[in-house]
């Protein structure tokens, strides 16, 4: 079996899917794949150019005595998309109606007291909306790249709200400024720079 | 209107606030920010946290020129920025506000957040009237901001507030009008549209001083250094003015801030929270480096890094705004069907975007409707125009809206799209949508504004703004009635017309013929499976000029048009399935029973001065108001046209005009009354027959032409107009608007004919007698004033001679022709069984006088009637009324034993056309000039009517049956081209060759040998041989042998080669005058051909006679003693009953002659008498025929009267013989023409053989019964001299 190299919104569960297994961690626990889960904690967070072993199939076989019905239930793990929402004074919005569509599912529900909106999904879902709070945010499902990442770090700053320049490094200033936004929110020491410290907050507040 | 320009004018009073600097502030909008979120997808209890950035979308500043120096008061100058921030908040509605004041970098950063913070809550208390804040700002002389009194007067004097005292509840009104003035009266914001919605009594996020933190400019160090002595103060200050600026910036909808969370320090805090708030590096910002900075180039003069993420890039520091993204706008257009139904525009419908500059985006539909494009949020506004010059939207059954070229109309109208032309040139405004939501679509201007707000959304994938589109539907029926399907399946109601293409005009061009270039055509039917209700939608899409003005459609001004290729039908194949079929074989449009199926389309209908139903509240389409045309903007109420409304014209099918008071004689086509509810149908058909006596025709319709030549009021279906006495047949012809017409496409009536033109009037014979006329297609032909020539049969008694047929020698007879009415044939009235039913119609003009106006009566032989025969007071209209509705009656039937009402004339050959045509004859009375008959109505003995001049004359009880027969049914005989009867009647001594010369007997008689009523013989009975001549002229117009049904009688004899000027009916196949034969014969002989009919049944029970050779004998008599009448009728009777007794029905022949064949003919023998010196007794006179003559009793003047016309009888018919009663002396012949008998020989059973010399059969000698009167005999003398090959055999 090949390996995977893995481009934008793809994560584990959508590569599983790819290939043909219905539980990804029979890939991810793979032995072959040792070094990345010691590189990215979170199978559904990687990073493009990550390398991902696919496995080979195994059949798998069970003893039954005939003459009997049997039960088999499937061990697989549902796909979820979760989302606390916070409105701009950084307070939880809970019990407030969203909109979901994934793909070419739509969810209509609220959130939960705690602001979280939880649907499961397609393992392979890409592209979605979110509509809460009177706006309507595009969800690129599967692309938060990993914290420790400059994308990773700047796409959390933007799901949080304090950045919203360029998906790429072309304005520094407004990522200095958003970094430092956070550290004085976060009371980190105000440097500018994306540190330690201030990605494993970034990481922490983010949810992931 | 014309057609709409190309350029939507609907971009006046655009809202302005976003187009940059006044000169005391500026006012723009934000880059827009795009939120996007980035997850990661979890199988375990990770989460993705979103919060949406806190960001303005515009901004607004004034400047420190608006402020007093160093200080909080704004000045009146500020009026424009105020304008503009009026205006930017209508921009941008519902974005909250917050007031940001700045200070510049001179003082201590103290001072200058408290002077900074006292501008913001100026403008702040300003916007929200707060007056209390100024107040307090007034009484509280922070720094050396001190307002004063000086300031309460400036604002005392700018507001004219009076001569108030600067106390605090004066400043509180001086305030407050200051604040009007200055920001204008109309112009407030509620605390509550600020950012933090006022939650904080001291103004946390929504006002605040950010002291000289955020200058926009920097000295240089060397610049700073240059500025620090005391004199280059006021030059520094200068300088630094751009610093000095109070900002608002306007949140993204929806932002609510809490103030316990709003980083900015309330205005009289201190500078801690915003230090808090610095960059990392935000000491080094403030501080004067080697260069001088200018925010708008280094972006990092402000300190604050929470107000310069604010801030960042807002054109009002001067930032610039990168170019908004395009604003992807999505929209879906659909239209209102006639039925409701909202349709999208089809597939490739193209929409051109544009700006108020004028720049245009041209895009086009995609599916459902759907339009999207990307449209430059500078342009600020767009409008939708259209450019549809020749296309149409085309809706299939099912399936997808089609976009159609107009070259594919005509394919796609066959395909069964339903079709609409879209107007040339159009736009939204000129249009209505009134549906559109989108709060950024202005349906006033008709455009989507505010798109220069980075935050405007225009729909949006999956969810565009839905555009309606009102076509403005006007329902128009076109109705018509299926003429063989319209009784029996629709219950006498008109239908609509299928489908087919209407176009509209909004002013009607008048232009004659086919207006070109219609502003609108649909040819979309609503109701399509209801005949009852379906009519046809037009839409009528712009509504307004661009100018806004209303010109509103379709209102009286428009004209409706359709247009067929020549020869398009409506076909019906069934009784509820028509279709529109282009028909070219002449043969499918001659007529025939088939026929009917096709209805005939106008190749032009247009609705100029059409009379409208319906909606149209049976106006003239010239007299409709507007309200009636748009009151058939719904379809339960459509304007009606019908297509059978009837135009009277000419042969060239130009409207012919009538005299305003004349009246609309109108023919239901079935000529009947219906056997279904066809009310206000006379038995004759004639529709909406009146009782009003006084009017001027009769019978008296009430149909009247308000339009002199426009008959709008009709039974369903009409076959014929009489008007004036003109007949107007209405079957296959459409006006055109050529020539002199005014209305086009509606059912011609066509005068093919002028029958009545002058010198035809009565008194006036008509020579020659026209021809007939036939219209076009073979539906009609009328021959006016038609006769027979039989009469002058008579004139050739005077000489001796022998021929097949006769021929007149005498050029000029038409003095003598009999007849005076229009014979017509109107083909395709109706279908019968399967046949074509025709009608036959035979019209009399008659005009009816009371006074002897023309003075034809001896003035001393006349008398007014006053009297009718019953004694009661004689009323002329009843009398009229009498004979106009008996005559029909009679001659129509069926009335009793008169007539049986079934005459049919159908083709002789069983495979002949399935046709039949139905006799029918009609009467009206009309002025004398258009009259075939001028009848006297006076007291006269005896009526006649001439049919040679045209002159009748008529007495009390001859105008209805009677005693004596149906007088006047029987004169219309004459009329109708039947010669008398009875006139050689040989049976009845009362009538006979005494008077021969009366002007309309037929010689030689065959058709008063059994006497049985008839009505041209006894005045009552109607037979199948008196519409022969209707048959052979019937013939002749459509060359089919034709015979006369009745019962079971087919009646037909050889057609004559004239086809009807004569008939083998009455006219001898021939004729031998003064044959002479043997030792005395001299005779008459007549050779007629018997057609079946009652009377030819009658003459022998249990026979049947096809010929009949009478064998006339004409004998005046000469009485020597007794000559009373009383004494010699019975001798006479005695004789001519002798010889009937032995020869008649005795011998009968086969043979043939010309186009005769007999099987069976009868040789018939007539004496005829003529007593020379009979006296004139009571007896006699009491005949009637001889007082109608004139004889009186006693009177010798009568005596020598009768003498006089014996001679003159004996001179114009000269006898054959003299048979002298004598008293005495020697008896039997004295010369070959003189006869000698006694009384006693007279009364002998044997006298029959001085007849049979007379004949030239000689049996004197011979015993009774008259054995030796051989049928060899009858062969050889009688028989063969008209059949040559007869064979004589004796009859059963």
């Amino acid at each position: 079996m090949p390996t995977h190299t893995v481009k934008q919104g793809d994560h584990i569960s959508s590569i599983a899917k790819q290939f043909g297994f219905r539980d990804f961690m029979t890939v991810w626990n793979d032995a072959g794949n040792a070094d990345l889960r010691k590189l990215r904690p979170n199978p559904n967070v990687l990073f493009p150019g990550d390398q991902v072993f696919i496995p080979d199939f195994k059949l798998r076989s069970e003893a039954r005595p005939t003459g009997a019905t049997h039960t088999f239930v499937l061990d697989a793990r549902p796909l979820e998309i979760r989302i606390v929402t916070h409105d701009i004074n950084d307070d939880p919005v809970p019990n407030s109606a969203y909109k979901l569509e994934v793909e070419a599912a739509v969810f209509k529900d609220k959130t939960d007291g705690d602001g979280l909106a939880k649907k499961t999904i397609a393992a392979d879902a890409v592209n979605g909306l979110f509509q809460i709070i009177q706006m309507e945010i595009p969800v690129k499902i599967g692309f938060l790249d990993p914290a420790d990442q400059p994308s990773g770090s700047r796409a959390r700053l933007t799901n949080l709200g304090y950045y919203w320049g360029p998906q790429d490094d072309s304005d520094p200033l407004a990522l200095q400024s958003a970094i430092e936004e956070f550290q004085c929110d976060q009371t980190l020491k105000v440097t500018g720079k994306m540190d330690q410290a201030t990605q494993d907050r970034l990481k922490s507040v983010h949810g992931c | 209107m014309a057609d709409p320009t190309d350029v939507p004018n609907n971009f006046d009073n655009l809202p302005a606030g976003d187009d940059g600097g006044t000169d005391g502030g500026f006012s723009g909008n934000h880059a827009r920010i795009e939120h996007l979120l980035q997850v990661g997808p979890t199988t375990e209890d990770q989460k993705n946290t979103f919060r949406p950035a806190i960001f303005p979308i515009a901004c607004w500043r004034i400047d420190d020129v608006r402020f007093q120096f160093d200080s909080s008061v704004i000045l009146v100058d500020a009026q424009p920025e105020l304008q503009k921030l009026k205006a930017l908040i209508a921009a941008n509605a519902k974005a909250p506000l917050s007031v940001f004041g700045h200070a510049d970098p001179v003082g201590s950063d103290d001072y200058n957040k408290f002077l900074s913070g006292r501008r913001a809550k100026c403008v702040y208390g300003l916007l929200t009237r707060k007056t209390d804040l100024w107040e307090d700002i007034y009484s509280d002389n922070e720094g050396g901001d001190i307002w004063g009194d000086k300031t309460f007067k400036m604002m005392r004097d700018a507001t004219a507030s009076g001569p108030l005292t600067n106390t605090k509840a004066n400043r509180d009104t001086v305030f407050a009008a200051y604040m009007d003035l200055v920001a204008g009266a109309d112009f407030k914001v509620d605390p509550g549209a600020f950012l933090a919605q006022g939650a904080d009594v001291k103004g946390k996020g929504d006002y605040q001083g950010c002291s000289e933190f955020n200058p926009i400019l920097i000295f240089s160090k060397a610049e700073a250094a240059a500025f620090a002595p005391q004199s280059k103060h006021d030059q520094r200050n200068q300088e630094n003015g751009p610093n000095r600026r109070v900002m608002i910036f306007l949140f993204r909808p929806g932002s609510v801030v809490n103030p316990a969370k709003w980083p900015c320090p309330r205005v009289k805090e201190g500078t801690a929270g915003c230090n808090k708030r610095f960059w990392s590096d935000g000491e080094k910002r403030r501080t004067n480096q080697t260069a001088r900075r200018e925010y708008k180039d280094t972006r990092d003069t402000f300190a604050c890094r929470f107000y310069d993420r604010l801030s960042s890039g807002s054109p009002c520091e001067g930032g610039t705004v990168p170019p908004l993204p395009n604003l992807r706008v999505y929209l879906r257009l659909t239209w209102k069907d006639p039925d409701g139904t909202f349709r999208p525009f089809p597939v490739d419908f193209p929409v051109i975007v544009r700006s108020p500059g004028g720049g245009e985006i041209n895009v086009k539909c995609s599916d459902n409707g759907n339009v999207a494009f990307d449209f430059p949020r500078v342009n600020q506004a767009f409008t939708l125009r259209f450019e549809t010059p020749d296309n149409y939207t085309g809706s299939p059954a099912s399936g997808a809206e089609k976009f159609v070229p107009g070259s594919d109309v005509d394919k796609e109208v066959k395909n069964g799209l339903r079709l609409w032309k879209l107007p040339l040139k159009w736009s939204l405004l000129q249009s209505d949508w009134p549906s559109v939501t989108d709060p950024h679509y202005n349906k006033i201007e008709a455009r989507f504004e505010g798109l220069q707000s980075p935050f405007a959304t225009v729909g949006s994938d999956g969810a565009p703004v839905e555009m309606q589109l009102d076509p403005h539907w006007n329902f128009v029926r076109l109705e018509f009635f299926d003429r063989v399907f319209g009784h029996s399946n629709h219950s006498d109601k008109r239908i609509g017309l299928p489908p087919q293409i209407l176009e509209g005009f909004r002013v009607d061009p008048a232009v004659k013929g086919a207006a070109p270039s219609p502003d609108t055509r649909s040819n979309w039917v609503v109701s399509l499976a209801d005949d009852g209700k379906r009519s046809q939608a037009l839409p009528w899409v712009i509504q307004r000029n661009l100018d806004k003005t209303p010109d509103v459609k379709p209102d009286a001004k428009i004209l409706l048009q359709t247009i067929q290729p020549k020869g398009t039908f409506v076909n019906s194949t069934d009784a509820f399935t028509r279709v529109l079929e282009v028909i070219a074989d002449a043969g499918r449009l001659a007529p025939g029973p088939d026929r009917l199926n096709l209805y005939d389309l106008p190749q032009l209908w247009k609705s100029t001065k059409y009379h409208t139903r319906g909606a149209g509240n049976n106006k003239w389409f010239d007299k409709v108001t507007d309200a009636e045309v748009q009151a058939g903007n719904n379809s339960a109420t459509p304007l009606v046209f019908s297509l059978d409304d009837i135009i009277l014209t000419d042969k060239s099918l130009n409207q012919q005009a009538v005299a305003g008071d004349q009246l609309a004689l109108i023919f239901f086509h079935q000529f009947a009354k219906p056997t279904f509810g066809g009310a206000n149908i006379s038995p004759e058909g004639v529709y909406k027959i009146g009782a009003d006596a006084t009017k001027a025709f009769f019978p008296y319709t009430d149909i009247q032409m308000p339009v002199k030549y426009y008959v709008h009021d009709y039974p369903d279906w009409t076959r014929l107009v009489i008007v004036n006495g003109n007949m107007y047949e209405a079957f296959a012809e459409r006006t055109t608007d050529a020539g002199a017409n005014e209305v086009s496409g509606a059912r011609a009536a066509v005068n093919w004919v002028d029958e009545v033109a002058a010198g035809k009037q009565p008194n006036n014979q008509v020579n020659p007698r026209p021809s007939p006329t036939k219209g076009n297609g073979n539906f009609f032909a009328i021959q006016p004033f038609f006769a027979q020539d039989i009469h002058p049969v008579r004139t050739n008694c005077l000489t001796a001679g022998t021929y097949q047929e006769w021929v007149s020698p005498v050029p000029s007879i038409n003095g003598f022709l009999i007849g005076r009415f229009d014979i017509t044939i109107l083909r395709c009235c109706d279908t019968d069984t399967g046949n074509e039913v025709s009608i036959n119609m035979h019209f009399f003009r008659l005009h009816f006088d009371f006074a002897n106006t023309l003075g034809l009566i001896p003035a001393n032989q006349w008398t007014p009637v006053t009297l009718n025969k019953d004694g009661t007071p004689f009323v002329q209209t009843d009398y009229k009324k009498k004979m106009l509705t008996n005559l029909p009656t009679r001659w129509n039937g069926p009335e009793g034993a008169f007539n049986p009402g079934d005459f049919l004339l159908k083709p002789q050959a069983a495979a002949g056309p399935k046709f039949q045509a139905r006799p029918f004859f009609y009467a009206q009375e009309v002025p004398n000039p258009r009259a075939h008959f001028f009848l006297n109505i006076i007291n006269i003995p005896r009526a006649n009517m001439n049919g040679s001049t045209g002159i009748g004359n008529f007495s009390t009880g001859n105008e209805a049956p009677g005693v004596d027969g149906f007088i006047a049914a029987h004169e219309t005989g004459h009329g109708n081209s039947l010669p008398d009867e009875y006139n050689e009647r040989w049976s009845n001594f009362s009538c006979s060759y005494e008077f021969a010369g009366f002007g309309s007997q037929v010689p030689g008689d065959p058709y008063s040998i059994v006497s049985s009523a008839l009505m041209m013989e006894g005045v009552n009975i109607v037979e199948g041989r008196y519409f022969w001549h209707a048959a052979e002229w019937i013939n002749g117009i459509i060359n089919t042998p034709l015979q006369v049904e009745s019962g079971t009688h087919k009646f037909k004899v050889p057609s004559h080669p004239s086809k009807s000027a004569r008939t083998f009916v009455h006219f001898p196949a021939f004729i031998e005058s003064r044959a002479s034969t043997g030792t005395r014969g001299l005779f008459d002989l007549y050779l007629f051909t018997l057609g079946d009919d009652p009377y030819r049944a009658r003459l022998k029970p249990g026979v049947v006679y096809d010929g009949l050779l009478n064998v006339l004998v004409k004998i005046r008599v000469k009485f020597d003693s007794v000559n009373a009448h009383s004494a010699v009728v019975n001798p006479l009777n005695a004789f001519i009953n002798s010889i009937g007794a032995q020869l008649n029905f005795k011998f009968v022949f086969s043979g043939a002659v010309g186009p005769m064949t007999y099987t069976n003919a009868l040789v018939h023998f007539m004496p005829r008498i003529l007593v020379e010196n009979l006296v004139i007794d009571g007896t006699l006179v009491n005949n009637g025929y001889l007082a109608g003559l004139g004889f009186n009793v006693p009177n010798p003047a009568t005596q020598a009267k009768y003498t006089t016309m014996v001679n003159a009888v004996d001179t114009a018919h000269p006898k054959h013989f003299l048979l002298h009663i004598v008293t005495a002396g020697p008896t039997g012949w004295n010369s070959p023409t003189e006869l000698r008998l006694t009384f006693a020989q007279l009364n002998s059973p044997s006298a029959w053989m001085w007849f049979a010399d007379m004949v030239g059969i000689d049996c004197s000698n011979l015993p009774i019964p008259a054995t030796g009167f051989t049928n060899a005999k009858v062969q050889s003398t009688l028989a063969r001299r008209a059949v040559p090959n007869a064979a004589v055999s004796t009859s059963a």
